[in-house]
């Protein structure tokens, strides 16, 4: 069967299974090594519920990596036979390697067919846009129109996280300003940003609830709404409770709650929450 | 020290000398019973001293007459009262101050003190005090003390043109308003004493009034001059404690050197500064500060330094005492020119270390036992070279002397957060980090401080401290001696055991409003003890996190931080 548009994005992306089968989105896995052991972050090797029951406990914490080359040219292979055109989006090229091997498969197998977007994001922030594109592409529109939609989008995405503890983030090395907050006396709950490819300190708060209460502050502060996902780390419940704080503001059935992927989860932590919106101004 | 002039047979004014001598008199006999003030804490905790916070204001008043030789009473009661805003401390010592200053302020113009002029200098007085207090005004406090007696003394002046009759009257009448203080405040009658401002005026009027009657102040003025505070017998000084840690000698030979003009630069610097010239081309500087690089720097830019000598008299200090050296706490933050500082009040080494982590510019040492005076508060602001700067006083008795030195620090603009104890000033402190970490705000005052008493609100405080004396309150009862746990200012369990204490004390908090309890033990404390009781307390409470941070805090065994 062939289509004129098949979107692939990484794992790390959080669209939830279902909805990427329904869509005809391809998830490319990428992957956690814990100790000697590497597993593809497809759901199926390794649960996220496996994998937070675990991460508290992992010392060394495991390591994460791209989507394996290997893998990527093989489910790229297949899509360039699927679809006259690839809309491939990765997560961004200055936080992982996923971006360059999602380039090398395409122009491979695909070369000048396919459009290689950076999400500047992660998780739902980029999931929002894999979902848009893919809505997009089954609607009918043309190339050239589902890039002009995303480009637009990107600069509405903003996710915010609370994170319950500064030690992942830390060990991961791969935030600068984390490294600052090092030997401190006093144990805080940072509150971030992420926008373009960049991770910002907001806030550093003593305690959960108020760095929640901040997350919830700065969320609201994007309303009306388009889209609206709430992000935890294994931390379901609280997930539900932030969910229901946005009813006045969006319709709870469209509240996507994702348990974040473990390539994120190790260097962020478990128990996190966070937000991921598309604003409308 | 026995300048004691005999007074005249009729007692009908006094002169500059002889009122100074009644001043000596007044502070000896507040030194002879400061200790009862103390005591007379509402709350049996070693908390914001009242009788030693007294004294040091007397002294510094005292200080700067000591050496004076004035016949003209208003010259004297200009410069006590001088000395005494300088030197206040504590609540207390601020409202006092304010007496002293209404004084100086009715008393300027006359040569002899009459009956009159001391009545004026009451009603004076007690106007200053009262627009110093807090509002609205708390009767059955020092207040009510001055008012009452110069109410008395304003009836009483017609028939009374003898200045000894005048103070039999403010002695009677101090008492009289004394014994009353508990059914004017409640929580005075509850713990069964007597209002201790208000104690400590009466003994400074008694000691004025024993001068006038010729009872002898030898003991006491050998006692009040050897009752410089820092020759007390004190545990070890923190680095804060301590003050400038360098000593920083040097030669400069230069051409044109202006003497002047290098001591005032220096002293700018930090304190003991000796700037010293043989002619016009080397001059010797000596000063003690923080940072020795600055004099050093600035003096090289002047001409050729040599013989430098820097010493770190804090490690000497330690040294000399057996203690083991560490690092002292020091700055973190780096400000700007425009930048908002904070200056906190700090009252352990541990605590410094919290202070300075969030971004703290500068500290003053002190709290709950030695409140600083305006005078060191003052001198912590004008040493940072910023303009803009907040001052937590985390302390509710500091919060006066800090609101006294904003105003006199006119050249920056200075806003006092009252912050009533040190986990309030830590949460403002997170607020500040806060703010600026979005480098466009790091400058704007406003919305530091908007930022930042809303923190306020948002931590609850307990302390745990032995009980100086035997109290029963809101029905929990604890002999001097046993432990006791305070919520809020009040409190709510006692004990023998400390790790059982703190058992109970967290059993009182509502595990739904709060998650985080801060462990800050103090220096009677060992960190090993410390760590056991928060890892008992994580057990036993898994709902709440523990976290447990040397402090250095005298005294208090644990300040609680709970959010």
């Amino acid at each position: 069967m062939t289509v004129a548009i098949k979107v692939l994005a990484d794992s790390v992306c959080d669209v939830p299974r279902d909805l990427a089968a329904r869509l005809g989105i391809a998830l490319i896995p990428t992957v956690v090594t814990i100790g000697s052991q590497s597993y593809l972050d497809d759901d199926v090797q390794l649960t996220r519920d496996e994998f937070y029951r675990r991460l508290p406990m992992l010392n060394p914490l495991p390591t994460t990596s791209a989507c394996p080359l290997g893998l990527t040219r093989d489910m790229v292979a297949t899509a360039a036979a699927e679809a006259r055109h690839l809309i491939l989006i990765a997560a961004p090229a200055r936080l992982s390697g996923i971006y360059n091997n999602f380039r090398l498969a395409a122009e491979e197998f695909a070369p000048g067919r396919y459009t290689l977007i950076d999400s500047g994001q992660l998780t739902m922030g980029a999931g929002f846009l894999v979902l848009e594109a893919a809505e997009a592409a089954l609607a009918g529109a043309s190339v050239e129109e589902i890039v002009a939609r995303l480009q637009a989008l990107q600069s509405r995405i903003y996710i915010y996280a609370a994170l319950s503890t500064l030690d992942n983030l830390l060990k991961s090395g791969r935030v600068g300003w984390a490294t600052a907050l090092a030997g401190r006396i006093l144990g805080i709950k940072p509150v971030l940003s992420l926008r373009q490819g960049v991770v910002e300190s907001l806030a550093n708060i003593r305690t959960f609830r108020r760095a929640t209460d901040h997350l919830i502050d700065l969320a609201m502060q994007h309303t009306p709404l388009e889209r609206l996902a709430i992000l935890h780390t294994d931390n379901l419940a609280a997930a539900n409770e932030l969910k229901s704080v946005f009813a006045p503001v969006f319709p709870l059935e469209q509240i996507l709650v994702v348990n974040v992927n473990p390539s994120l989860g190790t260097h962020v932590g478990a128990k996190g929450l966070g937000v991921a919106l598309i604003t409308r101004t | 020290m026995t300048d004691q002039t005999p007074l005249s047979s009729e007692y009908a004014s006094l002169d500059g000398r002889q009122f100074k001598s009644m001043l000596l008199a007044g502070m000896a006999w507040l030194e002879q019973h400061y200790q009862i003030v103390n005591q007379l804490n509402v709350f049996p905790v070693p908390d914001g001293d009242t009788g030693i916070n007294m004294l040091l204001t007397m002294q510094s008043a005292y200080s700067e007459i000591a050496e004076l030789d004035d016949p003209h009473v208003g010259n004297v009661a200009r410069k006590f009262a001088k000395g005494a805003v300088n030197g206040s401390r504590g609540n207390s010592g601020v409202i006092l101050s304010q007496i002293w200053r209404g004084f100086s302020v009715a008393l300027r113009e006359l040569e002899r003190l009459d009956t009159p002029g001391f009545v004026s200098a009451c009603e004076t007085g007690t106007r200053f005090a009262y627009d110093a207090a807090p509002k609205p005004a708390r009767e059955g406090t020092i207040l009510t003390i001055i008012r009452e007696v110069s109410e008395r003394l304003g009836s009483e002046v017609e028939t009374r043109p003898d200045l000894r009759d005048l103070l039999v009257s403010a002695v009677d009448q101090a008492n009289d308003a004394l014994v009353r203080t508990p059914d004017m405040l409640p929580i005075l009658k509850q713990a069964g004493v007597v209002d201790s401002g208000g104690q400590g005026l009466t003994f400074i009027l008694e000691g004025m009034l024993r001068h006038l009657r010729g009872e002898s102040l030898e003991a006491e003025m050998v006692a009040a001059a050897a009752a410089a505070p820092g020759r007390k017998q004190v545990p070890v000084m923190s680095a804060m404690e301590f003050g400038h840690p360098y000593d920083v000698q040097m030669l400069v030979t230069g051409t044109n050197l202006d003497v002047e003009h290098i001591r005032v630069a220096i002293e700018k610097m930090g304190d003991s500064t000796i700037v010293t010239s043989d002619g016009d081309t080397t001059v010797k500087i000596h000063v003690h500060v923080f940072d020795p690089g600055q004099p050093i720097s600035y003096a090289s830019r002047l001409g050729v330094i040599s013989d430098v000598v820097v010493e770190n008299m804090y490690q000497q200090y330690l040294e000399n005492i057996g203690v083991e050296v560490v690092e002292a706490p020091k700055p973190t933050v780096e400000l700007l020119p425009g930048d908002v500082a904070v200056v906190a009040v700090s009252p352990g080494d541990g605590l410094a270390r919290v202070f300075y982590e969030q971004g703290a510019a500068r500290l003053v040492s002190g709290g709950q036992t030695m409140n600083p005076s305006v005078e060191e508060i003052c001198t912590a602001i004008n040493e940072l070279s910023a303009e803009k700067v907040i001052f937590l006083p985390n302390n509710s008795n500091i919060v006066l002397a800090a609101q006294q030195a904003a105003r006199k620090c006119k050249d920056k603009q200075v806003v006092v957060l009252p912050s009533k104890n040190v986990p309030q000033g830590v949460v403002a402190m997170f607020q500040y980090a806060n703010v600026r970490l979005h480098e466009a705000n790091r400058n704007n005052l406003d919305l530091f401080v908007e930022q930042m008493s809303e923190a306020l609100e948002q931590v609850m405080a307990g302390e745990v401290t032995t009980a100086v004396r035997s109290v029963e309150i809101d029905g929990v009862r604890a002999e001097a001696g046993q432990l006791i746990g305070l919520l809020e200012g009040k409190i709510v369990v006692s004990g023998d055991d400390l790790a059982q204490l703190m058992h109970d004390l967290i059993g009182r908090l509502d595990s739904n409003a709060y998650e985080l309890v801060t462990l800050y033990y103090g220096s009677n404390v060992t960190a090993a003890e410390a760590q056991d009781i928060g890892d008992a307390l994580g057990h036993d409470y898994p709902y709440f996190s523990f976290e447990v941070v040397a402090g250095g805090q005298p005294h208090y065994h644990f300040f609680l931080s709970i959010e």
